[in-house]
């Protein structure tokens, strides 16, 4: 039993000194999704330089993204708005220098993520249009397929992911309780509009968005 | 006979008239420095050889050359050759380098990134000077030798989406690999002067205006235009790319004239 907590000990503290001397990309926060990250905004991701790497040459590779900027060992990639895409993100080190000749040619672990993007992504079947007595004041209940990002709540993947719905109101029509008209959002795919004085036939436009705006 | 006696005796007398000491003029022995000089003055770095210094556009980025403004300052020397001929040697400190503006597609914006780069060099030329007319004016040609001694960089990175302004300092040189769309998937930074030549050579071409002050007491301007021969950046990275150094340099030199040797005539 001993043997064991000894064995144990000894696996703890030399997990804990390796990780203290690695090299590690890691993402400036958590997202509100676990395990991904949105596109086409700057994300930071920080390498750390243990003892023997600050005078290493430090060679980025970035897939499905690119470099916005980079400020020390710090760096703001945006990645790309492909859905199903994942991010990923590493950092190689060499010519380290006499004396850290060993740290050459060794690689920070890969920052992997899914990228949250319903860029071109169709809507489940809905109707198209909804009939109303021309020139009543009656209300409209639209509502849409729920929209959910791609490569989310399977086995295995990040947490299923709702986009936020962008509706477009036409000109004399206005939402049921807050009164807003034209552009605004909502986290759920259902909107109650009714018109400001009566009814007249015009289009409602909709579309799937994270958190820039990326529509389906 | 007599004729040519009188002749000789006549001609005799005149020469000896003519090399009367009171009429004797030796050149006047100079020193081997006869002036020295401080200067100080702007250095514009035009360097070139590759699409992040360059005027570069091809469809997608485009990289706009801007002036680097630097400074030179130090000490020098003239050698008199001749009358008109001297030569001058300078050692000086000053800062090269190169700036530019690169903008390329990022995302459903533009992104502009200013790059600048500082390099320090301790200098030693040599070039010998020819003095035109009244000797206000000379031109000169010659070649100096260069070490690097420290290196700044920075960037300033702007895009419409990417908020306030990125600017990032460093010590050494950040190199990127741009994909066929304007993006950059792969960068670099090499740390310090590892990427860089220690020694940096090339030509010169000046042009200089004297102004006398008082009897010993001058000052110089001084235009001159050096061409490095020498690539900036080393071959043992596969990052590098070529880079020349060119620099327009102005200055403003205070000359001090050393007296002249007295001269030694012994009278026997």
């Amino acid at each position: 039993m001993k043997k064991l907590m000894k064995l144990g000990a000894t696996i703890c503290f030399a997990v804990s000194v390796l990780h203290s001397f690695s090299q590690t990309v890691t993402k400036s926060y958590n997202g509100t999704v676990a395990g991904a990250v949105c596109p086409e905004i700057g994300i930071q991701y920080e390498v750390s330089l243990p003892t023997g790497f600050s005078g290493c040459q430090i060679t980025w590779t970035v897939i499905n993204g690119e470099k916005q900027s980079q400020s020390g060992n710090t760096v703001y990639i945006k990645w790309n708005d492909t859905p199903g895409a994942k991010a990923k993100l590493k950092a190689t080190f060499s010519n380290c220098g006499s004396g850290n000749e060993a740290n050459n040619g060794k690689v920070s672990n890969e920052f992997e993520e899914l990228i949250l993007s319903v860029k071109n992504q169709s809507w489940g079947s809905y109707g198209n249009s909804v009939n109303v007595d021309y020139c009543t004041k009656g209300q409209v209940l639209i509502t849409m397929p729920r929209m959910f990002v791609q490569g989310t709540g399977g086995i295995g993947q990040p947490a299923q992911t709702e986009v936020a719905y962008a509706w477009t109101l036409p000109s004399g029509w206005k939402e049921v309780g807050t009164g807003r008209t034209g552009f605004f959002g909502t986290p759920v795919n259902f909107i109650t509009i009714e018109p400001i004085d009566c009814s007249k036939p015009a289009n409602v436009t909709v579309f799937g968005t994270l958190a820039s705006g990326y529509s389906g | 006979m007599k004729a040519a006696l009188f002749i000789t005796i006549f001609f005799g007398v005149y020469v000896l008239q003519a090399q009367s000491l009171g009429d004797l003029k030796l050149p006047e022995p100079k020193r081997f420095i006869d002036k020295i000089e401080i200067f100080a003055g702007p250095n514009l770095s035009f360097n070139y050889g590759n699409k992040f210094v360059d005027n570069y556009y091809d469809g997608v980025i485009k990289n706009t050359r801007l002036t680097k403004i630097g400074y030179w300052v130090g000490l020098g020397l003239y050698h008199p050759i001749t009358a008109r001929i001297d030569v001058n040697a300078k050692v000086q400190w000053e800062q090269k380098g190169a700036k530019a503006e690169l903008n390329r597609p990022l995302g459903n914006d533009r992104q502009t990134i200013t790059s600048e780069y500082t390099y320090n060099y301790t200098s030693i030329s040599i070039s010998p000077r020819y003095l035109l007319g009244k000797k206000k004016v000379a031109i000169s040609f010659g070649g100096y030798v260069a070490m690097i001694s420290s290196v700044r960089g920075q960037e300033i990175y702007s895009d419409p989406s990417g908020g306030p302004s990125v600017n990032n300092n460093f010590e050494g040189r950040y190199w990127s690999i741009i994909d066929p769309d304007g993006a950059i998937r792969n960068w670099t930074f090499i740390p310090g002067l590892k990427s860089f030549n220690k020694y940096d050579y090339g030509l010169i071409l000046g042009v200089s205006y004297g102004v006398s002050l008082k009897k010993r007491h001058n000052l110089l301007f001084y235009l001159v235009d050096r061409y490095g021969l020498q690539n900036v950046y080393n071959d043992k990275f596969s990052e590098n790319l070529l880079e020349k150094n060119h620099t327009v340099s102005i200055s403003l030199g205070y000359v001090l004239q050393c007296p002249n040797k007295k001269s030694k005539i012994k009278l026997l």
